[in-house]
């Protein structure tokens, strides 16, 4: 289902002009890589609940810090880079937080694997792809984007990203192949 | 080349397949860009750092850096190259001896052989006749001689005794004082190898304004070490 971001605008374009503040611009980039983010914090926070909540912290630190962003066309990778950084600290901060003996904390026994089943397995195998290529599988199978678009839209030549999403195949055909459930490779 | 572009194909559709799910899932979470355009009205993007900060930064730094390579240098220089200090040193002891007044130009001890030691002395009466008073070594004269501004120049080479360490006991030099009297005073060999033994002594020469004797001087004591 393709999404209802279609523009091949450039990240490199629409971050130059949100840090000259248009707001809209910085929507745009929002909407490119909301879904990309979700799964990155979902795949680590197995709730999407809280994935959102992660991730919404991760885009406004994304903002704030926009000027940091040293090459603005590879704005993709470097939010994953935060959003995993948000959520690892979410994930710490839970751990820490004490419990009544025998009880799990509120969020997690709620949010559990009750909303992040077995099927999002391959997920969580992408979410620890190197955050180039995660940004690159996720515009092309969350976005559902072409090679043509992601291309244009990371302002990388397509020969690049095909090398990018031919790397990330490579790492995740042992799972597709065997079809190992993940729990397995973990141990 | 057409098996790989195959596999990739058949890759690209089973992530598809496989993550259908997630996808499914996804569509199911509200989007959260109305959210973070709420968010973001109450926030506002942090400055860059000015560029005259940075200058200045990147000026401090390289000054910082200045300084380490310099300081780096110095260091390997006085390690692999010690002579020169000997060379380029200003005139070890001083002594005053009332009337007269003794000066140590060299004292340097060569490749674990012999102790070079050249000395002036310069004053108002007779210039008393300084000699080796020690028995850790053999005393090998060389020089005596005038220098340009009328001081007693001497140079001499000693070999230490078997068993005797120049580091530990340097050669001792005693010069009688009038009254019979006689103060002693020990070198202070600075460590030289025989290769940059010749340039010491010339330095140690010019710097006794006797520097037409320093090729001389050079050559008796090269001659000795052989």
């Amino acid at each position: 289902m393709p999404s209802a971001e279609s523009s091949t605008e450039s990240d490199a374009m629409l971050v130059g002009r949100a840090r000259r503040g248009d707001r809209a611009a910085f929507d745009r980039l929002v909407a490119r890589y909301e879904k990309p983010a979700l799964l990155a914090a979902g795949a680590i926070l197995r709730s999407w609940h809280d994935a959102r909540d992660c991730t919404q912290e991760a885009f406004v630190t994304a903002y704030v810090k926009l000027n940091r962003l040293w090459r603005p066309n590879q704005f993709g990778a470097w939010l994953m880079q935060i959003v995993r950084r948000q959520t690892l600290a979410e994930l710490r901060r839970r751990r820490s937080r004490p419990t009544t003996e025998g009880n799990l904390p509120d969020d997690v026994a709620e949010t559990g694997p009750r909303t992040w089943g077995l099927s999002n397995e391959l997920a969580e195998l992408i979410g620890r792809l190197p955050e180039q290529e995660f940004a690159v599988v996720t515009l092309r199978h969350i976005e559902e984007m072409t090679v043509a678009q992601i291309a244009a839209a990371t302002g990388r030549p397509v020969g690049t990203v095909t090398k990018q999403l031919s790397r990330a195949y490579a790492r995740l055909r042992p799972w597709l192949h065997d079809d190992e459930p993940l729990a397995k490779n973990r141990s | 080349m057409g098996t790989r572009m195959e596999n990739e194909s058949q890759d690209d559709s089973q992530i598809n397949d496989a993550l259908r799910p997630a996808q499914m899932e996804l569509q199911a979470v509200d989007s959260i860009r109305v959210d973070v355009s709420r968010r973001l009205a109450g926030v506002r993007i942090q400055p860059t750092v000015p560029p005259s900060l940075l200058a200045a930064m990147g000026m401090i730094l390289v000054g910082a850096v200045g300084v380490w390579i310099g300081r780096h240098e110095a260091k390997q220089k006085i390690s692999a190259e010690p002579t020169k200090l000997v060379a380029d040193s200003e005139p070890g002891i001083v002594l005053d001896l009332g009337n007269v007044q003794l000066t140590e130009q060299l004292s340097a001890f060569v490749d674990d052989r012999a102790v070079v030691v050249i000395w002036t002395c310069k004053g108002t009466s007779q210039v008393p006749d300084i000699t080796l008073s020690d028995r850790h070594y053999k005393e090998i004269p060389l020089t005596r001689t005038t220098t340009r501004d009328g001081q007693t120049l001497r140079c001499a080479l000693f070999v230490p005794q078997a068993g005797t360490r120049p580091g530990l006991t340097p050669p001792e030099i005693a010069a009688p004082l009038p009254g019979n009297q006689v103060i002693r005073f020990s070198a202070l060999p600075t460590l030289i190898t025989q290769h940059d033994l010749s340039g010491a002594i010339r330095a140690a020469a010019r710097s006794a304004n006797a520097e037409s004797q320093g090729d001389e001087l050079a050559a008796a004591v090269e001659r000795e070490m052989r």
